[in-house]
Protein backbone atom coordinates (compact mmCIF):
# COMPACT_ATOMS: atom_id res chain seq x y z
CA UNK A 1 0.00 0.00 0.00
CA UNK A 2 1.78 3.26 -1.15
CA UNK A 3 -0.42 5.16 2.33
CA UNK A 4 -3.25 6.81 3.49
CA UNK A 5 -4.34 10.72 3.87
CA UNK A 6 -6.96 12.32 5.91
CA UNK A 7 -9.68 13.89 4.88
CA UNK A 8 -12.68 15.06 6.50
CA UNK A 9 -15.33 16.30 4.51
CA UNK A 10 -17.51 13.59 4.47
CA UNK A 11 -20.76 14.47 5.81
CA UNK A 12 -21.89 11.58 7.64
CA UNK A 13 -19.00 10.04 8.62
CA UNK A 14 -16.29 11.92 10.69
CA UNK A 15 -13.26 10.99 8.51
CA UNK A 16 -12.29 9.50 5.19
CA UNK A 17 -8.95 7.59 4.64
CA UNK A 18 -7.66 7.49 0.59
CA UNK A 19 -6.11 3.78 0.67
CA UNK A 20 -3.90 3.76 -2.50
CA UNK A 21 -2.61 0.69 -3.50
CA UNK A 22 0.31 0.26 -5.70
CA UNK A 23 -1.33 -3.08 -7.17
CA UNK A 24 -4.35 -5.58 -6.88
CA UNK A 25 -1.79 -7.95 -5.12
CA UNK A 26 -1.16 -5.01 -2.68
CA UNK A 27 -4.71 -4.83 -1.82
CA UNK A 28 -5.37 -8.77 -1.49
CA UNK A 29 -2.60 -8.86 0.96
CA UNK A 30 -4.33 -6.75 3.32
CA UNK A 31 -8.11 -7.73 2.79
CA UNK A 32 -8.83 -9.75 5.56
CA UNK A 33 -12.20 -11.81 6.52
CA UNK A 34 -11.29 -11.44 10.02
CA UNK A 35 -13.83 -9.40 10.98
CA UNK A 36 -16.75 -10.16 10.91
CA UNK A 37 -18.81 -9.59 6.85
CA UNK A 38 -15.28 -9.21 5.30
CA UNK A 39 -13.02 -6.69 6.01
CA UNK A 40 -9.63 -4.96 5.70
CA UNK A 41 -6.30 -3.81 6.92
CA UNK A 42 -5.39 -0.01 6.65
CA UNK A 43 -1.69 1.09 7.73
CA UNK A 44 -2.31 3.95 9.13
CA UNK A 45 -0.58 6.07 12.46
CA UNK A 46 -3.73 7.60 13.09
CA UNK A 47 -5.04 7.02 16.22
CA UNK A 48 -8.86 4.96 16.31
CA UNK A 49 -11.10 3.74 18.61
CA UNK A 50 -12.85 0.41 18.43
CA UNK A 51 -16.02 1.10 17.09
CA UNK A 52 -15.20 4.12 15.05
CA UNK A 53 -16.85 4.39 11.87
CA UNK A 54 -14.62 6.04 9.12
CA UNK A 55 -15.10 5.87 5.33
CA UNK A 56 -12.25 4.94 2.82
CA UNK A 57 -11.91 4.94 -1.03
CA UNK A 58 -9.59 2.59 -2.59
CA UNK A 59 -8.05 2.97 -5.36
CA UNK A 60 -5.47 1.33 -7.58
CA UNK A 61 -3.56 3.96 -9.96
CA UNK A 62 -3.71 3.62 -13.89
CA UNK A 63 -6.19 0.23 -13.17
CA UNK A 64 -9.15 1.23 -10.58
CA UNK A 65 -11.10 4.43 -9.75
CA UNK A 66 -11.25 4.94 -6.30
CA UNK A 67 -14.06 3.07 -4.77
CA UNK A 68 -15.74 4.55 -1.77
CA UNK A 69 -16.33 2.51 1.17
CA UNK A 70 -17.67 2.31 4.92
CA UNK A 71 -16.58 0.56 7.83
CA UNK A 72 -16.15 0.19 11.61
CA UNK A 73 -12.88 -0.36 13.34
CA UNK A 74 -13.30 -3.75 14.95
CA UNK A 75 -9.33 -4.43 16.04
CA UNK A 76 -6.48 -1.66 16.25
CA UNK A 77 -2.48 -2.77 15.68
CA UNK A 78 -0.19 0.14 16.96
CA UNK A 79 2.74 0.88 19.50
CA UNK A 80 4.79 -1.97 20.73
CA UNK A 81 2.57 -4.15 18.40
CA UNK A 82 3.62 -2.94 15.51
CA UNK A 83 6.60 -3.91 13.64
CA UNK A 84 7.85 -4.01 10.55
CA UNK A 85 6.68 -7.03 8.80
CA UNK A 86 3.14 -5.94 10.54
CA UNK A 87 2.89 -2.12 10.66
CA UNK A 88 0.57 -0.18 12.47
CA UNK A 89 -2.78 0.08 11.68
CA UNK A 90 -6.51 -0.89 11.88
CA UNK A 91 -9.25 -3.83 11.15
CA UNK A 92 -12.01 -2.67 9.27
CA UNK A 93 -15.24 -4.36 8.77
CA UNK A 94 -17.48 -3.08 5.69
CA UNK A 95 -20.66 -1.64 6.38
CA UNK A 96 -22.37 -1.75 3.13
CA UNK A 97 -25.11 0.94 2.43
CA UNK A 98 -27.34 -1.66 0.36
CA UNK A 99 -27.17 -4.99 -1.20
CA UNK A 100 -25.98 -3.74 -4.49
CA UNK A 101 -23.37 -1.89 -2.41
CA UNK A 102 -21.94 -5.36 -1.22
CA UNK A 103 -22.35 -7.24 -4.11
CA UNK A 104 -20.23 -4.86 -6.15
CA UNK A 105 -17.56 -4.87 -3.40
CA UNK A 106 -17.86 -8.86 -3.20
CA UNK A 107 -17.05 -8.80 -7.31
CA UNK A 108 -14.31 -6.50 -6.99
CA UNK A 109 -12.83 -9.17 -4.56
CA UNK A 110 -13.51 -12.30 -6.62
CA UNK A 111 -12.46 -10.35 -9.64
CA UNK A 112 -8.35 -9.37 -7.94
CA UNK A 113 -8.60 -12.66 -6.31
CA UNK A 114 -8.51 -14.13 -9.86
CA UNK A 115 -4.90 -15.52 -10.91
CA UNK A 116 -3.29 -12.69 -12.76
CA UNK A 117 -2.62 -13.22 -16.93
CA UNK A 118 0.57 -11.43 -18.05
CA UNK A 119 0.10 -8.75 -20.45
CA UNK A 120 1.42 -11.44 -23.35
CA UNK A 121 -1.74 -13.14 -23.42
CA UNK A 122 -0.58 -15.98 -22.94
CA UNK A 123 -3.52 -18.54 -20.60
CA UNK A 124 -0.80 -20.81 -20.05
CA UNK A 125 0.94 -18.10 -18.19
CA UNK A 126 -1.10 -17.33 -14.99
CA UNK A 127 0.21 -16.45 -11.61
CA UNK A 128 -1.06 -16.48 -8.07
CA UNK A 129 1.14 -14.11 -5.80
CA UNK A 130 -1.03 -14.40 -2.79
CA UNK A 131 -0.70 -17.79 -1.04
CA UNK A 132 -3.25 -18.17 1.81
CA UNK A 133 -2.89 -20.23 4.78
CA UNK A 134 -5.71 -20.77 7.35
CA UNK A 135 -4.11 -21.31 11.08
CA UNK A 136 -6.72 -22.22 13.88
CA UNK A 137 -5.11 -22.84 17.16
CA UNK A 138 -6.51 -21.09 20.16
CA UNK A 139 -3.19 -21.04 22.15
CA UNK A 140 -2.20 -17.66 21.00
CA UNK A 141 1.62 -17.86 21.45
CA UNK A 142 1.10 -20.90 20.01
CA UNK A 143 -0.17 -19.75 17.21
CA UNK A 144 2.39 -16.50 16.45
CA UNK A 145 4.99 -19.75 16.74
CA UNK A 146 3.65 -21.28 14.30
CA UNK A 147 3.11 -18.24 11.86
CA UNK A 148 6.82 -17.35 12.56
CA UNK A 149 7.80 -20.91 11.14
CA UNK A 150 5.94 -20.47 8.11
CA UNK A 151 7.29 -17.27 7.19
CA UNK A 152 10.56 -18.35 7.58
CA UNK A 153 9.30 -21.29 5.87
CA UNK A 154 8.01 -19.45 3.58
CA UNK A 155 11.01 -16.56 2.95
CA UNK A 156 13.30 -19.70 2.22
CA UNK A 157 10.94 -21.21 -0.36
CA UNK A 158 9.26 -18.62 -2.18
CA UNK A 159 10.40 -17.43 -5.52
CA UNK A 160 9.29 -14.17 -7.24
CA UNK A 161 6.75 -11.76 -5.96
CA UNK A 162 4.86 -14.68 -4.23
CA UNK A 163 3.46 -13.14 -1.06
CA UNK A 164 2.14 -15.43 1.97
CA UNK A 165 -1.28 -14.12 3.81
CA UNK A 166 -2.01 -16.12 7.04
CA UNK A 167 -5.47 -15.82 8.05
CA UNK A 168 -5.84 -16.45 12.01
CA UNK A 169 -8.51 -18.01 14.07
CA UNK A 170 -8.54 -18.97 17.37
CA UNK A 171 -11.53 -21.18 16.76
CA UNK A 172 -13.63 -23.43 14.80
CA UNK A 173 -16.34 -21.05 14.34
CA UNK A 174 -13.39 -17.87 13.58
CA UNK A 175 -12.37 -20.00 11.42
CA UNK A 176 -15.18 -20.57 9.72
CA UNK A 177 -16.24 -16.58 9.56
CA UNK A 178 -12.96 -15.65 8.26
CA UNK A 179 -12.58 -18.21 5.08
CA UNK A 180 -16.26 -16.77 3.70
CA UNK A 181 -15.66 -14.82 0.19
CA UNK A 182 -11.88 -15.43 0.35
CA UNK A 183 -10.14 -18.40 -1.03
CA UNK A 184 -7.65 -20.15 1.04
CA UNK A 185 -5.12 -22.40 0.04
CA UNK A 186 -4.17 -24.71 3.18
CA UNK A 187 -5.44 -24.88 6.39
CA UNK A 188 -3.75 -25.91 9.95
CA UNK A 189 -5.91 -26.80 12.10
CA UNK A 190 -5.57 -27.23 15.79
CA UNK A 191 -7.84 -30.25 17.07
CA UNK A 192 -9.00 -29.48 20.38
CA UNK A 193 -10.30 -25.72 20.42
CA UNK A 194 -13.46 -24.10 22.45
CA UNK A 195 -16.61 -23.18 20.51
CA UNK A 196 -16.03 -25.01 17.72
CA UNK A 197 -13.46 -27.59 17.56
CA UNK A 198 -10.77 -28.68 15.14
CA UNK A 199 -13.29 -32.34 13.96
CA UNK A 200 -16.12 -30.12 13.68
CA UNK A 201 -14.44 -27.45 11.53
CA UNK A 202 -12.88 -29.69 9.42
CA UNK A 203 -16.55 -31.57 8.53
CA UNK A 204 -17.79 -28.28 8.35
CA UNK A 205 -15.47 -27.53 5.69
CA UNK A 206 -15.81 -31.02 3.65
CA UNK A 207 -19.10 -30.65 2.92
CA UNK A 208 -18.93 -27.32 1.24
CA UNK A 209 -17.56 -28.56 -2.41
CA UNK A 210 -15.49 -25.23 -2.53
CA UNK A 211 -13.01 -27.18 0.26
CA UNK A 212 -13.33 -30.69 -0.58
CA UNK A 213 -10.09 -30.63 -2.13
CA UNK A 214 -8.56 -28.09 0.25
CA UNK A 215 -5.44 -29.48 2.15
CA UNK A 216 -6.28 -30.02 5.65
CA UNK A 217 -3.39 -30.64 8.22
CA UNK A 218 -4.95 -31.10 11.84
CA UNK A 219 -2.38 -31.16 15.02
CA UNK A 220 -3.07 -31.89 18.70
CA UNK A 221 -1.99 -33.30 21.41
CA UNK A 222 -4.62 -36.21 21.43
CA UNK A 223 -2.59 -38.66 20.21
CA UNK A 224 -5.19 -41.85 18.92
CA UNK A 225 -8.48 -40.17 19.52
CA UNK A 226 -7.96 -36.83 17.56
CA UNK A 227 -6.13 -38.88 14.90
CA UNK A 228 -9.13 -40.97 14.09
CA UNK A 229 -11.53 -38.34 14.46
CA UNK A 230 -9.22 -35.78 11.87
CA UNK A 231 -9.10 -38.41 9.70
CA UNK A 232 -13.51 -39.10 9.85
CA UNK A 233 -13.70 -35.75 9.51
CA UNK A 234 -11.86 -35.37 5.94
CA UNK A 235 -8.17 -33.85 7.35
CA UNK A 236 -5.63 -35.12 4.40
CA UNK A 237 -3.08 -35.32 7.45
CA UNK A 238 -2.83 -35.61 11.55
CA UNK A 239 0.51 -34.72 12.84
CA UNK A 240 1.17 -34.60 17.07
CA UNK A 241 2.35 -32.11 18.77
CA UNK A 242 5.13 -31.48 20.09
CA UNK A 243 5.05 -29.86 16.48
CA UNK A 244 8.09 -30.64 14.76
CA UNK A 245 8.13 -27.84 11.90
CA UNK A 246 10.73 -29.63 9.83
CA UNK A 247 8.10 -32.19 9.66
CA UNK A 248 5.22 -30.26 9.36
CA UNK A 249 6.29 -28.05 6.11
CA UNK A 250 7.51 -31.33 4.37
CA UNK A 251 4.08 -32.51 4.74
CA UNK A 252 2.96 -29.29 3.52
CA UNK A 253 4.81 -29.51 0.59
CA UNK A 254 3.95 -32.85 -0.04
CA UNK A 255 -0.07 -32.28 0.07
CA UNK A 256 0.62 -29.02 -2.41
CA UNK A 257 2.28 -31.03 -4.31
CA UNK A 258 -0.65 -34.00 -4.00
CA UNK A 259 1.92 -36.49 -3.33
CA UNK A 260 0.87 -40.00 -1.52
CA UNK A 261 0.53 -39.15 2.32
CA UNK A 262 1.12 -41.58 4.95
CA UNK A 263 -1.58 -40.96 7.43
CA UNK A 264 -0.33 -43.90 9.58
CA UNK A 265 3.29 -42.14 10.55
CA UNK B 1 23.07 -7.26 37.10
CA UNK B 2 21.37 -8.58 33.45
CA UNK B 3 24.40 -11.20 32.99
CA UNK B 4 23.61 -13.11 36.04
CA UNK B 5 19.94 -13.99 35.73
CA UNK B 6 19.19 -16.78 34.07
CA UNK B 7 15.58 -18.40 32.73
CA UNK B 8 15.06 -21.98 32.92
CA UNK B 9 11.90 -23.54 30.67
CA UNK B 10 11.07 -26.98 30.62
CA UNK B 11 7.96 -28.99 31.99
CA UNK B 12 9.16 -30.88 34.41
CA UNK B 13 8.87 -29.44 37.86
CA UNK B 14 11.27 -31.81 38.95
CA UNK B 15 14.05 -30.33 36.64
CA UNK B 16 13.19 -27.39 37.03
CA UNK B 17 13.65 -27.36 40.76
CA UNK B 18 16.83 -29.17 40.87
CA UNK B 19 18.70 -27.13 38.05
CA UNK B 20 17.29 -24.09 39.46
CA UNK B 21 19.05 -24.79 43.06
CA UNK B 22 22.15 -25.61 41.88
CA UNK B 23 22.48 -22.20 39.76
CA UNK B 24 21.28 -20.21 42.62
CA UNK B 25 23.59 -22.01 45.05
CA UNK B 26 26.17 -20.49 42.05
CA UNK B 27 25.06 -17.29 43.26
CA UNK B 28 22.85 -16.69 40.45
CA UNK B 29 19.20 -15.31 40.21
CA UNK B 30 16.89 -17.66 38.52
CA UNK B 31 13.51 -17.51 37.19
CA UNK B 32 11.35 -21.31 35.90
CA UNK B 33 9.23 -21.18 33.10
CA UNK B 34 6.99 -24.51 32.44
CA UNK B 35 5.18 -23.65 29.66
CA UNK B 36 6.59 -21.31 26.46
CA UNK B 37 4.02 -18.69 27.47
CA UNK B 38 5.26 -18.48 31.26
CA UNK B 39 8.81 -17.89 29.57
CA UNK B 40 7.57 -15.57 27.53
CA UNK B 41 6.57 -13.44 30.37
CA UNK B 42 9.74 -13.79 32.23
CA UNK B 43 11.63 -12.28 28.87
CA UNK B 44 9.49 -9.53 29.42
CA UNK B 45 10.02 -8.71 33.37
CA UNK B 46 12.86 -10.52 33.78
CA UNK B 47 15.62 -10.10 31.03
CA UNK B 48 17.50 -12.82 32.16
CA UNK B 49 21.25 -12.69 30.33
CA UNK B 50 20.68 -16.49 29.26
CA UNK B 51 18.43 -18.99 28.25
CA UNK B 52 18.05 -22.71 29.35
CA UNK B 53 15.95 -24.53 27.14
CA UNK B 54 14.26 -28.00 27.45
CA UNK B 55 13.54 -29.19 23.79
CA UNK B 56 10.61 -32.12 24.65
CA UNK B 57 7.77 -28.77 25.84
CA UNK B 58 4.25 -29.61 24.48
CA UNK B 59 2.76 -27.90 21.52
CA UNK B 60 6.44 -26.53 19.99
CA UNK B 61 9.85 -28.46 20.50
CA UNK B 62 12.43 -26.51 21.61
CA UNK B 63 14.46 -26.79 18.62
CA UNK B 64 11.96 -24.46 17.06
CA UNK B 65 10.93 -22.31 20.00
CA UNK B 66 14.76 -21.31 19.90
CA UNK B 67 14.67 -19.72 16.36
CA UNK B 68 11.05 -17.79 17.61
CA UNK B 69 12.69 -16.44 20.38
CA UNK B 70 15.76 -14.97 19.06
CA UNK B 71 13.99 -13.36 15.81
CA UNK B 72 10.36 -12.68 17.03
CA UNK B 73 11.65 -11.36 20.86
CA UNK B 74 15.39 -9.67 19.31
CA UNK B 75 17.47 -12.14 21.95
CA UNK B 76 19.88 -11.88 19.50
CA UNK B 77 22.39 -10.84 22.36
CA UNK B 78 21.00 -13.49 24.92
CA UNK B 79 22.66 -16.75 24.78
CA UNK B 80 20.09 -20.14 24.49
CA UNK B 81 21.19 -23.26 25.19
CA UNK B 82 19.05 -26.35 24.79
CA UNK B 83 18.60 -28.87 27.39
CA UNK B 84 17.70 -32.09 27.34
CA UNK B 85 18.43 -36.11 28.23
CA UNK B 86 18.88 -37.35 24.91
CA UNK B 87 22.29 -38.50 23.84
CA UNK B 88 24.99 -35.84 23.90
CA UNK B 89 25.99 -36.11 20.04
CA UNK B 90 22.71 -36.21 19.37
CA UNK B 91 22.06 -32.96 21.29
CA UNK B 92 24.84 -31.39 20.12
CA UNK B 93 23.95 -31.49 16.63
CA UNK B 94 20.01 -30.19 17.42
CA UNK B 95 21.90 -27.67 19.04
CA UNK B 96 24.21 -26.88 16.05
CA UNK B 97 20.76 -27.18 13.45
CA UNK B 98 18.84 -25.17 15.93
CA UNK B 99 21.45 -22.13 15.86
CA UNK B 100 21.62 -22.34 19.89
CA UNK B 101 24.72 -20.60 21.37
CA UNK B 102 25.05 -24.40 23.52
CA UNK B 103 23.67 -27.42 25.16
CA UNK B 104 23.59 -29.00 28.50
CA UNK B 105 23.01 -32.12 29.03
CA UNK B 106 20.29 -33.42 32.17
CA UNK B 107 22.58 -36.30 32.46
CA UNK B 108 25.33 -33.84 33.24
CA UNK B 109 26.87 -33.21 37.19
CA UNK B 110 25.80 -29.48 38.32
CA UNK B 111 29.24 -29.26 38.37
CA UNK B 112 29.54 -29.94 34.41
CA UNK B 113 26.08 -27.93 34.43
CA UNK B 114 28.06 -24.36 36.04
CA UNK B 115 30.72 -24.67 33.85
CA UNK B 116 28.76 -24.71 30.79
CA UNK B 117 26.54 -22.00 31.96
CA UNK B 118 29.95 -20.51 33.48
CA UNK B 119 31.22 -20.14 29.72
CA UNK B 120 28.38 -17.67 28.98
CA UNK B 121 28.09 -15.33 31.81
CA UNK B 122 30.21 -13.70 34.39
CA UNK B 123 29.61 -16.23 37.54
CA UNK B 124 28.55 -14.26 40.03
CA UNK B 125 30.82 -13.44 42.81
Amino acid sequence: MSGTVENRRHPRLEIVLKVEYDSPQDFLADYTANVSGGGLFIATTKLFQVGEKLSFDISFPGILDPIRCHGEVRWIRGGEKATDNEPAGIGVAFIYESPEQEREIRQLIEQLSRPAVTSSGDSTDTKENVFRVLLAEDNPLVLEMIRFGLRRYHRSRATGRQQLQVLEASNGQEAWELIQGTSIDLAIVDFYMPVMDGGRFVRKLREQPAYRNLPVIVVSVGGDEARREAYQAGADLYLDKPILFGKLFDSLQQLLNRSPIDKDD
Amino acid sequence: MAGERIAIVDDSEIVLAMASTALESAGYTVRTAARWEELDRVIVEFSPGLIIMDINMPEILGDDALAFFKEARQLDDVPILLFSDIDVQELEQRARAAGADGFVSKSWSMERLLEEVGKHLTRPV
